[in-house]
């Protein structure tokens, strides 16, 4: 059960919100095999929900992906779509409820419109119960 | 009961035939005495204390409800919240003149609300046996686990005290999570709910969370007070799931989909004005 043995997980899906619980349940899959409590795989499925549900808002897409990479302590999330950007930036996101309910779930939440698709990382601590 | 006129329930739920046997002996059992009864109800306008003595005096009544209706697929202490808030709601809408018992009353109620409880969640329908067991026994050992070690428990913890696999204990995740969705849009009418343990009227709370979440400032006074309490406690406190539910008294699993139905809901508020000033 090292989290470092853990490999990078990337999945891609339709982007529609009917198919977001499968992006929840890969991320509460990885984040159970990293030790994590409960409490802090129920914070990654609302965030990883939340952070779908911004992307998807962004503009109409064929495909949403979500990118899992186990870091010491925590895991680092990429949530984004195949859309364009066109009407949308990082900076109005920024003030969105979402953002606020994210901020609150997680750590350096970032959204980015880098390569023309809108995208937003963030960090999550796990591991609480190897510090006990 | 034949000697007592038709009954209905607080609000307009069905009680079937099935559940007359559970709400006869249930009347029985509560054995009140009828003087002492309508003596609280004659002052239970005017004096908090009337009513509370009402609520205590027929707890009993509400937990043995709640037990009989536990074994299906929802852990007893989210039952007997139900069971509790029915009763508060019987206490405040029984009419004495009408010439029913109250202990009649009050059971037909929470009756009405246990059931529509498991309306509301889909338990029933969507989700094999096999699954609703495995959600209750995981349940329970979260519980447990949690007040042995003083923190939340991991997916191996729960499932080597429960001696299934760290698969099953994931899969019993997922399918508390598939009943909570299929209550999103059945909001329970009646809205703002008196619950036991919460004070719907903490003004203060709510408006730290306006304060906080300004873009969705009318859609939060519309949220059930239990539902605000949660999001007060997770958002603006940052308490965690399981001390949540340890405070509000219901379990982990139900703090986990009242917060996603929550959160759904204020996103969808949000975005329809989000969407209107773009």
């Amino acid at each position: 059960m090292s989290p470092v043995a853990d490999p990078f997980v990337s999945v891609t899906i339709t982007a529609t919100p009917q198919h977001v619980h499968l992006l929840r349940t890969v991320a509460a899959g990885v984040a159970a095999r990293l030790d994590a409590t409960l409490d802090e795989i129920e914070d990654l499925r609302l965030a990883v929900d939340e952070a779908a549900g911004r992307m998807l808002a962004v503009g109409p897409a064929s495909t949403l992906s979500l990118a899992i990479d186990p870091r010491e302590h925590r895991v680092q999330v990429r949530v984004a779509t195949d859309g364009g950007v066109d009407g949308w930036s990082p900076a109005t996101e920024h003030g969105s409820f979402g953002a606020q309910i994210l901020s609150a779930l997680v750590d350096d939440l970032a959204f980015t419109d880098d390569d023309g698709h809108p995208s937003v990382t963030f960090t999550v601590p796990l591991g609480s119960s190897r510090d006990a | 009961m034949s000697d007592e006129p038709p009954v209905r329930s607080a609000d307009t739920t069905a009680v079937d035939a099935d559940d007359a046997e559970a709400i006869a002996e249930a009347a029985r059992t509560a054995n009140a005495d009828e003087a002492w009864v309508a003596e609280r109800f004659s002052r239970r306008a005017d004096d908090g204390g009337a009513r509370d003595d009402l609520v205590l005096r027929f707890r009993p009544l509400a937990d043995y409800l709640a037990r009989r209706f536990s074994g299906r697929g929802e852990p007893l202490e989210d039952l007997q919240q139900v069971a509790s808030m029915a009763l508060v709601k019987a206490v405040d809408r029984f009419d004495p003149d009408r010439g029913v018992k109250f202990a009649t009353f009050a059971s037909v109620t929470i009756v009405g609300e246990l059931k529509r409880h498991f309306r509301d969640t889909g338990w029933a329908v969507r989700v094999p046996r096999r699954l609703k067991e495995l959600s209750l026994q995981v349940n329970s050992v979260v519980r447990d686990l949690g007040q042995e070690l003083g923190r939340s428990p991991t997916v191996e913890e729960i499932a080597r005290r429960a001696e299934v696999t760290q698969d099953d204990v994931l899969e019993a995740m997922d399918a508390s999570e598939a009943y909570s969705t299929s209550s999103l849009d059945a909001p329970a009418p009646g809205g703002d709910e008196q619950m036991p343990g919460i004070d719907p009227g903490d003004e203060d709370e709510t408006y730290e969370l306006i304060e906080e979440w300004a873009s969705v400032a009318e859609e939060l006074r519309r949220v059930p007070a239990r539902e605000r309490k949660i999001l007060y406690l997770r958002f603006i406190k940052d308490r965690s799931q399981s001390e949540i539910a340890e405070e509000i008294g219901i379990s982990q699993m139900h703090v986990s989909r009242l917060l996603s139905k929550t959160l759904a809901r204020l996103r969808e508020s949000a975005g329809a004005q989000e969407g209107s000033e773009a």
